[in-house]
């Protein structure tokens, strides 16, 4: 199995990648400190599962070189399993991409990750609700605690592509 | 007024984005969208440089004239 982290720049990408794979690959607080891949190895489900850091990008629609990366990334790994990590402080930011990847056919799981941060603004959000709205694994994450981390990585053996369209018709239709 | 036209440590929220679905698109996605409000960290009539959510991002010149705000007055 292969992973991709992917994700708009600055959500915690590389942290995940550090936590699943135990590596320790540079962090910092900018944007697009990543923008290169980096590639590592996670024992899971009796299987080593290769995990790819990707560089983020806010849309499959490239702007900048690391966006270009990114979104080859994605091409060029029709079999991929994704882990999209979305800043669930800027929530409606990240659903954008996210809503693109699942559109090209990629199963999914979703780290809303910064959950502590979204509480600390007041924002709340319903995970079951969006989960049911998706169609897949919406999970809280606090990546530099570790929390949700476990519970991302078990929803990743059984995830399966679901259909846009029937997004569009549980969201009634845009 | 438009962003270009904002003084470094000036506060305001963002009227309209004056463009095509890509540019609307491509600000939206980092944050730039009517009612949103930015602070500037430096603008010197080359890129405007503003703070947003905890965030920074830089606009060149061309995008910010075409970002209609409105100065906060800060108290």
């Amino acid at each position: 199995m292969r992973v991709l982290l992917m994700g708009h720049p600055n959500v915690g990408k590389s942290v995940f990648f550090n936590r699943l794979t135990g590596a320790n690959i540079i962090e910092s607080n900018y944007p697009g400190t990543t923008v290169d891949y980096t590639k590592g190895y996670m024992r899971q489900f009796g299987e080593d599962i290769e995990v790819i850091d990707v560089p983020g990008t806010f849309s499959l629609d490239p702007k900048d070189k690391a966006e270009e990366v990114a979104v080859k990334m994605l091409r060029d790994n029709k079999d991929a399993k994704i882990i999209c990590v979305v800043d669930a402080s800027k929530i409606e930011r990240g659903l954008y991409l996210l809503l693109e990847i699942i559109e090209e056919g990629f199963p999914v799981v979703v780290a809303l990750n910064m959950w502590d941060t979204a509480m600390d603004k007041n924002i709340q959000i319903d995970a079951p609700e969006l989960e049911q709205i998706l169609g897949v694994p919406v999970v809280p994450t606090v990546g530099i605690s570790g929390e949700g981390i476990s519970a991302v990585v078990s929803k990743l053996k059984d995830i399966t592509p679901v259909d846009a369209d029937a997004i569009v018709e549980r969201m009634g239709g845009i | 007024m438009v962003l270009s036209n904002l003084k470094p440590e000036d506060q305001a929220r963002i009227v309209a984005v004056e463009g095509g679905r890509g540019i609307r698109q491509k600000l939206l996605l980092r944050g730039i969208s009517e009612g949103s409000t930015v602070r500037v960290v430096s603008s010197d009539g080359g890129p405007v440089v503003v703070e947003l959510d905890g965030g920074m991002i830089a606009i060149g010149e061309g995008m910010a004239q075409r970002i209609r705000v409105q100065r906060i007055a800060v108290s």
